[in-house]
């Protein structure tokens, strides 16, 4: 049964270890008291935000209870977020039950959607320095 | 010969474009462009769009990644450096 729902087990074994790792050392560590933390490279290269930017701010807050603190960093979170977890669960599997989700996660008007939102959020965030 | 649709990389490209790279969004557009050729009939054309998802997704991570390894290569040897500097200056005093 399990095997029937990881279809590649080691991958996401080694997935799951990773995210765990990254949420363990975002735990403990504020990203933004360590100059060691990831930076982005578009804000590096560049001085702008990336519509990605804020994740570990986003993470360290939401880990911590501190929900409206999280979105603050990054409000497209509240969107790409749940259709990335709805996403893996279907890579899963666990949508199996479900296909006309399924269908409409994969779908073009959804993929097409999350891309003009992202270049909207990107706009808007550099705009308005959020 | 297998006629299914080649895998979309959708979730990679999605994952991609969260780590703050323009090629996500690169891997994003293959990534459509895979069941489009696919319900065109061209399974030729929607294969090599399911390669070009899966390369930018993952380069786009994989840069990333590098760059941050990079950066911290270079805060290391900053640090190294400085710290040599300071001893040099206090030896002089």
């Amino acid at each position: 049964m399990v095997g029937k729902i990881f279809g590649c087990r080691w991958k996401f074994a080694i997935a799951l270890f990773l995210l765990f790792c990254v949420l363990i050392l975002l735990y403990f560590f504020n990203p933004v008291e360590y100059q060691l933390a990831p930076k982005c490279i578009v804000k590096m290269t560049t001085g702008l935000s990336c519509p990605g930017c804020g994740m570990q701010r986003f993470l360290h807050a939401l880990m911590h209870g501190h929900i409206y603190e999280a979105f603050s960093y990054n409000w497209f979170f509240v969107y790409a977020i749940p259709y990335t977890l709805l996403l893996v669960a279907a890579r899963i599997n666990l949508l199996s039950r479900l296909p006309r989700l399924e269908h409409a996660l994969h779908s073009s008007i959804a993929v097409y959607f999350y891309l003009i939102s992202y270049f909207i959020w990107f706009i808007v965030r550099n705009i308005f320095n959020i | 010969m297998n006629n299914e649709c080649p895998k979309t990389h959708l979730l990679l490209a999605i994952i991609s474009t969260l780590f703050c790279m323009p090629l996500g969004v690169f891997a994003i557009l293959k990534s459509s462009e895979v069941k489009d050729f696919y319900l065109e009939g061209n399974l030729q054309k929607s294969l090599e769009a399911s390669q070009k998802a899966k390369k930018y997704a993952w380069g786009g991570i994989a840069l990333s990644v590098t760059f941050w390894l990079i950066y911290i290569v270079g805060i290391v040897l900053f640090a190294l450096w400085l710290e040599k500097s300071l001893d040099a200056v206090g030896n002089l005093q």
